[in-house]
Parts: C-alpha cells; structure tokens; sequence
C-alpha cells in the first residue's frame, strides 16, 4: 500500500501520464498538490475533481485505454485512489494569521503543507490546528535552525515532517544533489525517524522512482531499516486519516453534500437477500455493523 | 569454504521519447553507471567493486537489464543506478525489479514482468476477475449448507431475550 505524497497538478492530460507511469512502478495512491505564496484569498477553494479512468475504455481513439484494468493489476478489488494537497510558502511572519481565519478554505483539500523560511515562522506553525504537514526546502545551502524541544512538540500535537527527492535530478546543478544529501540528513537526525514522510514534488513524470527505490535511497539518509518500510506505507496514510479528522468538528460529525453520493447506495435494498438467511445470521451481522459505525465518525447529509 | 559471491539486479529504463532506443550497447550502459559511480561514492568505490562490476544482458525492446555486482557494494550500485538521469544527451529513468543471487531466478522473473505487461495490453484481466468469482461462488454455496447443519442443532440465548 504505497502512496505518492506529491505530484503536481497541470491539467487531465498530465494526470493521465502521471497515473500510467505510477501504475506501474506499484503505487496504489496519488496526491496532487498546488503551490500558492503568502496569501490565502478566496479564490483558492479546491477544484480539483477525480478522474474517471472507467470512462477512457469506452473511447477507442484515446491513448490511454487499458488504464482502468493497469490499476488493477496488484489488487483487483480496490481502485487507484486520488486525493488533493495544498503547498503554502510563507515568508514573512504578518500573513501567519490567515492560516487560522481562512480555515474553511482549507478545509476544501485533504492535506494541507506549510513550508516556513524562517525560525521564527517554524515557531508558530506547531500549535496550528489547521495544518498536516511541515516540509523544507532542501536545495538550498543553509537550513532552518531546528531545536530538539520544538520538534517533540510537534510530535506530541500530530504533525509531521517531509523529505523531497526531486531536487536531486537537476543533472545541470551539481550543488542541489550535494544540499540535498547533507540537509536530508540532517532533518533525520534531529526527529529521529519518527512521523517522517518521503515524496517526490516533481513536474515531470520522468522524475518518479519506484518505492523500493526510495526505501533503498532512505538507508543513505541514516534511516534504518526497519523504520524505512513503516515511513511509505503506514505514516502516509496516516496523514490522510489526519487530514480526514481535521475537517470534522471536533473528530464527531462530518457534514456533506447529497450529490457526492453514488446513485447505487441510495437504491440498495437488502429485502431480498435478508429471505434466505435465518434471523439469527441477520441479528449477528447487526452487531457487527454497529461495532463498525461506532469506530467511524458519523456523516450527516446535507440537502 | 572461501567463495566470491555476487548479486544480480534486474532494472528497466524508461525514456522520455521512445525514438533512438536500438542506438543502445552493452558498452553504453556499463560507461554511463562507472561514472555515476564515481560521481557518488568517489574513486574508493570503484577501486573495492573492481572486475566484479558487469553488465550481463540487455534487450532494448522491452528495456530490461542484468547487472552484477559483488555482494558487499549492491546498495551503492542501486543507488547509483536511481540517480542516473541522461544517457546519449536524453533523459531516462530507471527502476530495479529484483535482486538476486543467480542469474536464472532473474530471468523468471523478466518473464511473469513481461507476462503481466501483456495482460494488461490485450485486456485479460477482465477474464481473470471472472473466473475468480465463478470460484468464489461456489465456495459460498458450500459454507451455507454447512452453517445451516451447524446452527439448528443449537439453542442460542440471545433470540429469547429480544423476544
């Protein structure tokens, strides 16, 4: 169960090839993301829709007509999942205010990320209610000075922080791949492998690499091996399940709309199955869906 | 026993354009990952992998390839290999299937690779997920008749209670 973390979102036709080439490598889930600088306005409400991979084999003419049955190849019962994902750059220590008043807006993507330039800024962000994920910028010569205090902090609240392998294919800057390394390096050692997250923040799909590449990359990185496997598959989806809890009031109810839901839910009905199975099967399975329901939070659904 | 052992990594290269891919050679491949290699890991990495880096075979059709290490060094080689952008001034990108001790379970396993690539070319997985269900269906039939035996033979309190 591995998951892309980021990839940038430029169109359908680019989200095409990016899913074909994923499909292959063995990722079962792709994040797209979107970067915006400093200011949060009104205008950044979430447009991002799934695509329909379903649709693409009826059309004999499109060039991407099995991808439907590629997305099935490991498991053949789930479907290749997609989410949506906010980059926020901040520079400046009078717009950290917007991150709390703008939180419906947010609420409209999955995971949100706040990359700070400053120690003054990385202060701030752990308390942040609204935030996912906290990531750097690795290309560039010095880092953020990180404290081992703050760090725990952030542990504590739920967050988590990121690593981004995409810099390190400038072939023409030699310097990058070199930052890359020791800065990489040096964000391990102070959270000490613990709610560390791998991605790849690439335009192209050519800069993609498989998971297993990435486990082996994350040995050179001072991560054991033990911990290399748990960052992709069990830390990535937690942070989804984080993003999940962060839109509810207060991890309870969760409100959405009516058309999101797929018209076969709405006619199910379970009358004539219920004929040929005795009443004591019909009273078990009851039980066990109330056990299911109490785990969730609950939806509400809005007219 | 005293005994040089190495290991086989199965890798396939992926291109940006699919044109110029039979200008390829054996050579050409072995040239570009020795200089990634001192690119990385310096000149100390080369001098300790010595006679034992070769590059065994190549199909530039499908795009797959052999390389052999020794055993000691398959991490550096790996990555080495991740990190290799052009080849012949055009981008590419690799990705490692397998590693193993002989050549022979590499091969088996270029073949369920490519078997699975053609499955998804001519569209029979659909087939596949409907002989699955004809199978499951049977067996659903079978635990039935079973639970049915086992249930009426037994008093159960819980039906009381809610009556």
């Amino acid at each position: 169960m591995f998951i892309e973390l980021d990839f940038q979102d430029n169109g359908k036709q680019s989200n095409y090839q990016a899913i074909s080439t994923l499909a292959q490598l063995g990722y079962d889930g792709v994040v797209f993301s979107r970067t915006i600088n400093d200011v949060i306005t009104k205008n950044d409400i979430c447009t991002f829709k799934e695509l329909d991979l379903k649709e693409l084999d009826q059309n004999e003419n499109s060039s991407f007509k099995n991808l439907s049955s590629l997305t099935l190849m490991k498991n053949e019962k789930k479907q290749f999942r997609q989410y949506s994902r906010l980059n926020i750059i901040i520079s400046s220590k009078k717009n950290i205010f917007l991150l709390k008043k703008m939180e419906n807006i947010l609420k409209t993507y999955d995971i949100v990320a706040v990359f700070p330039q400053s120690t003054e800024i990385f202060e701030k962000c752990i308390e942040l209610p609204t935030i996912d994920i906290i990531s750097f910028d690795l290309s560039l010569k010095y880092l953020i000075k990180i404290k081992y205090k703050q760090v725990n902090k952030a542990i504590i609240n739920g967050l988590f922080f990121e690593i981004r392998y995409s810099s390190m294919f400038k072939t023409k800057q030699s310097q990058a791949r070199k930052n890359t390394f020791s800065n990489a390096i040096n964000v391990v050692k102070y959270t000490k492998g613990k709610n560390l997250l791998i991605a790849s923040g690439a335009n192209d799909p050519i800069n993609l690499r498989g998971p297993y590449d990435v486990m082996n990359m994350a040995t050179f990185f001072n991560i054991p091996f033990n911990q290399a496997k748990n960052i992709l598959t069990a830390n990535s989806e937690s942070v989804i399940s984080h993003g999940v809890m962060r839109k509810t009031y207060f991890g309870v109810i969760k409100v959405e709309d009516k058309k999101k839901i797929p018209k076969e839910l709405e006619e199910s009905t379970d009358e004539d199955e219920d004929e040929d199975k005795n009443k004591e099967e019909i009273e078990i399975e009851k039980e066990e869906m109330m056990i299911e329901k109490i785990k969730k939070p609950i939806i509400l659904i809005q007219k | 026993m005293v005994r040089v052992k190495f290991r086989y990594l199965l890798g396939h290269v992926r291109w940006q354009t699919a044109t110029k891919m039979n200008s390829l050679d054996i050579s050409g491949i072995y040239h570009y990952l020795k200089n990634s290699v001192k690119l990385n890991f310096g000149e100390y990495a080369i001098c300790r992998l010595g006679w034992t880096l070769n590059v065994k075979q190549y199909n530039p059709l499908t795009g797959l390839f052999i390389v052999r290490c020794s055993r000691s060094q398959m991490r550096q080689v790996w990555l080495s290999l991740t990190l290799l952008d052009e080849i012949n001034s055009q981008k590419c990108a690799i990705s490692i299937i397998h590693s193993a001790g002989t050549i022979r379970s590499c091969n088996l396993q270029a073949i369920k690779h490519t078997n699975n690539s053609l499955l998804v070319a001519k569209s029979l997985i659909q087939i596949k997920n409907e002989k699955q269900k004809h199978q499951k269906k049977k067996k659903k039939q079978k635990n039935k008749k079973l639970k049915n035996k086992y249930l009426t033979n037994i008093q159960v309190n819980k039906n009381k209670s809610k009556k």
